[in-house]
């Protein structure tokens, strides 16, 4: 199989941008109203935790990625077995991301075309970008990232210049306690975004230097989560709490609110980059880890199974929902509950523990056989 | 192989889907299977239709490139 490389920057950008993919759109906590982002900002110090598990998994074992970890762990038929659940997890993500962005397109910008349509074009890209390997991938996230930082920026910027800004909107602060933001946080904003980080023990394995790679993941999660956290303070400061939380998408909700001298007005566009751009990341990924799990159990490269596979993601993006209000039940509720952590903490810490226990096993025999 | 992952991915995939949609708004199984299909203009089933038969299309072509490629493999040059 061919070995990809990623340098350490490709992989901070990929990690930035896939953390805010969605989120950052969809809002993460809202329900959460004032205390959103207290809860964002703990999730992040959780979330980092998260990530040096993932993190000590791949340093375990080098150049492997989660599917070859597992067969190190449990063996090859259980591994196969484990990897049918992941491959079908990774595959429905991606097809749920998906639709997060064919909504967002159809609400925003395209209201008269097919979401099928929209669904369709979305996978031809991603399709290709995987086709083309996850370094494409890298390195498109690598000459974006500038431009996502940017936006988000003048977002910023050109909310608090249209005087939509008001403190007030942010009060009171943990008016009802402390008990439903640790709510918020289990399993809802530990799951999503930072649960989801899971889809990098299948990319760490193409870092070119990963005992360097530590400080790097780290500081993406870090980074992103201190980004979440100040965008959801400022969309909460412009839409006020029952907005933000009724709000479909809220920050397309804050950015419509932009009106400076009647003349900077329906900056739309900029949210539809950022959505646009994230969802390429984080679907692009999710896509991949799917076929590197079926090119571990066919032994067939991933490339053979990119268009095909693609294309049954492209159907399930518009059949895993009838609508979008069913979309957002089933993501609040099933996915959150009970897809998400068997798969992102149950499976990886039992494999964890697993591995752990027997590189401790193998060094005492390789003590002994010394001493001997 | 291809095809046979392209085939168990689409059942396992709407299994998943089914599945979902029983629990969290009980429906039966039939309902849900038949909910997905429902579309009220006939160019959306027809554009997942295409879409679906594309797949299957290109993960035959694979497979038979894959066995041709088996059957003779590239002699080397003397």
């Amino acid at each position: 199989m061919e070995k990809e490389n990623l340098s350490l920057t490709q992989l901070l950008a990929l990690e930035f941008i896939f953390l805010l993919g969605s989120a950052i759109i969809m809002g993460v906590g809202t329900e959460l109203r004032q205390n959103s982002w207290i809860a964002i900002a703990i999730a992040t110090v959780l979330g980092t935790g998260i990530m040096y598990l993932f993190y000590t998994l791949n340093e375990l074992l080098p150049n492997h990625n989660l599917f070859e970890i597992m067969e190190y762990g449990f063996t090859r038929p259980v591994a196969i077995f484990i990897s049918v659940f992941y491959i079908i997890y990774f595959l429905y993500i991606s097809s749920r991301l998906n639709r997060d962005f064919v909504e967002l397109i159809a609400t925003a910008i395209l209201p008269l075309t097919p979401i099928e349509v929209i669904s369709l074009t979305v996978m031809l890209v991603i399709i290709y970008i995987v086709y083309l390997g996850v370094e494409v991938l890298a390195r498109v996230s690598e000459i974006f990232f500038p431009y996502l930082l940017g936006f988000i920026f003048l977002l910023i910027v050109f909310l608090f210049a249209s005087g939509r800004i008001k403190l007030q909107n942010a009060q009171p602060m943990l008016g009802d306690g402390f008990m439903p933001v640790i709510k918020g946080i289990f399993p809802g904003l530990i799951t999503f975004p930072f649960g989801e980080l899971i889809v990098f023990t299948v990319i760490l394995s193409s870092v070119t230097h990963l005992k360097k790679a530590k400080k790097v993941v780290l500081l993406g999660v870090v980074m992103a989560g201190f980004s979440l956290t100040f965008a959801t303070v400022i969309m909460l400061m412009s839409l006020g709490a029952d907005t933000m939380e009724f709000s479909i998408f809220p920050l397309l909700s804050a950015a419509r609110k932009i009106s400076i001298a009647n003349f900077i007005e329906r900056t739309d566009a900029l949210v539809v980059f950022i959505m646009l751009l994230g969802i390429l990341v984080k679907s692009s990924l999710f896509f991949y880890a799917g076929l590197k799990g079926l090119e571990y159990i066919f032994r067939i490269p991933y490339r053979d199974f990119t268009f095909p596979i693609g294309m049954t993601v492209a159907c399930f993006t518009v059949w895993v929902s009838a609508n979008f209000a069913e979309h957002e039940e089933e993501g609040l509720v099933f996915v959150t509950r009970y897809l998400h952590p068997p798969m992102q903490f149950g499976i990886p810490f039992l494999l964890l523990g697993i591995i752990l226990w027997k590189t401790k096993k193998r060094q005492k025999a390789n003590k002994k056989s010394t001493a001997v | 192989m291809v095809t046979f992952s392209f085939l168990a991915v689409f059942m396992l995939l709407g299994s998943l889907v089914i599945f979902i949609d029983t629990l969290l708004f009980h429906y039966s199984f039939m309902e849900t299977a038949m909910n997905m299909f429902y579309f009220q203009l006939t160019e959306d089933k027809l554009i997942l239709a295409l879409m679906g038969i594309c797949g299957m299309i290109w993960a035959i072509v694979v497979d038979v490139r894959r066995k041709r490629k088996k059957g003779n493999p590239e002699q080397p040059h003397s």
